[in-house]
């Protein structure tokens, strides 16, 4: 892959030329980032596979307009990867009971692709901040965003009366946040 | 803090339907509380999904992915055929609450069975305004059901709908009842089609449209005539 343009001019040439090379780009830089984080998501390779490839259709089909008002193209792409994300799940909710349970065949790596440096960086504040909440905190943060349970679902999952989830989530933030700004992050 | 804040989690995650949304976020412009809380997860959007650990993706996904935006751009080319189940998979959509209703305003012309003095039939499929809506949980079994209070003009009416019920035996009843610190009102009866499915529209009267219910909860009774609950409740949610 040669040095190419910004995120944000290949998602120019996308939505209005149509240009199916410069996707093609953006999909090589993000491949491993976003099925990572749904398969984070989604504990299943199918369901992150097919997470991944309603993420580049909806870009390829402008049903999710960027533009710079957005922040970051990377983001923003997460953010969407992370709704795809959570439909799969409630579509799969509805027919069965998930228990997330690693699976022996998955192939996780210790790389990080070399041009999104972000990933090694953020990634290891981000783990570091989480590691440091309360074991709790960890538990509710992990099934509410990265498994995008109901408030009812982490209050059953956690043995948690339902009034006192918003308060814990509310303080894992502000700890997380404390934590990376220690760190030097750039979140505001 | 209103009960409208305990939704800014399942808001935040897009859990809620079309209606409890626009509810939510008519709330949200008003509430520091929520509008915090949603800011604080913003700003930490950029950062939280590094945490995923880094993943190999399965061989030939690339090829895949390509091949189904490929089928997407050319849907009458042969080659696009074997692709056509998964177009379909992808309506991920729930559908929206407010045609459910508007399905259950209709099919309550033929469902709707018996009604208290103070209720009547609802023909018409507008809604002006859903004030509450709730999904109703099971006690036992997979029952289930929503009610909703709507505005329509000048009154307000509890919408109840409800599926996998017990089928009925020959008087039993199922009767909705509205609760306030634990004193149930009756609020509408209805008996169930063969499917098991079943619904009624209830007019709250003037002392009822003010009172502030608490509790909408469905029971099987031994007939219509029950002023309290007789029997067991099967459905039931706060309101």
């Amino acid at each position: 892959m040669s040095q190419q343009l910004p995120d944000i001019d290949l998602y120019q040439k996308v939505v209005h030329e149509q240009d199916a090379q410069a996707l093609r780009h953006l999909y090589q830089k993000y491949e491993k980032l976003i099925y990572s984080f749904s398969y984070k998501m989604t504990q299943d390779q199918e369901v992150a596979e097919e997470a991944i490839q309603e993420v580049f259709l909806k870009l390829w089909k402008k049903h999710a307009p960027y533009d710079e008002s957005k922040g970051k193209f990377s983001s923003w792409l997460l953010t969407m990867t992370r709704n795809t994300c959570l439909d799969a799940l409630r579509k799969r909710n509805r027919h069965e009971t998930v228990e997330y349970i690693e699976k022996d065949t998955l192939r996780v790596t210790e790389e990080t692709p070399a041009d999104i440096l972000e990933w090694k960086e953020k990634g290891s504040a981000i783990q570091e901040c989480i590691s440091a909440l309360k074991d709790e905190q960890q538990n509710i943060v992990q099934l509410f965003y990265f498994h995008g349970y109901t408030q009812q679902a982490i209050s059953k999952e956690t043995d948690t009366p339902l009034g006192t989830i918003k308060g814990r989530i509310r303080l894992a933030l502000k700890h997380l946040k404390a934590c990376l700004k220690g760190k030097g992050g750039d979140e505001e | 803090m209103t009960q409208q804040c305990d939704r800014v989690l399942d808001y935040y995650n897009g859990h809620l339907n079309e209606i409890e949304k626009a509810a939510f976020e008519k709330h949200l412009s008003e509430c520091d509380d929520c509008q915090e809380i949603l800011a604080d997860l913003h700003s930490l959007e950029d950062t939280l999904p590094y945490a995923a650990e880094p993943v190999e993706p399965p061989e030939g996904l690339e090829d895949r992915v390509f091949a189904r935006i490929e089928a997407e751009d050319h849907p009458h080319s042969a080659k696009a055929a074997p692709l056509r189940p998964a177009k379909k998979k992808r309506q991920w959509m729930m559908p929206s609450v407010a045609a459910l209703l508007a399905v259950s305003l209709f099919g309550n012309a033929y469902l709707f069975t018996q009604l208290s003095d103070d209720a009547d039939i609802v023909e018409q499929a507008t809604i002006d305004q859903v004030l509450q809506y709730a999904e109703l949980a099971p006690s036992a079994g997979d029952a289930s059901g929503t009610a909703s209070i709507i505005e329509q003009g000048s009154e307000k009416r509890l919408v109840v709908q409800a599926s996998n019920l017990t089928a009925l035996s020959q008087e039993e009843v199922y009767q909705v009842w509205l609760l306030q610190d634990g004193q149930p009102e009756r609020a509408g009866t209805f008996v169930i089609d063969n499917e098991g499915r079943g619904s009624v529209i209830f007019t709250l009267n003037e002392e009822y449209a003010e009172r502030d219910w608490d509790t909408v909860a469905v029971s099987l009774e031994p007939d219509a005539n029950s002023e309290t609950p007789q029997g067991e409740i099967v459905l039931a949610s706060e309101i």
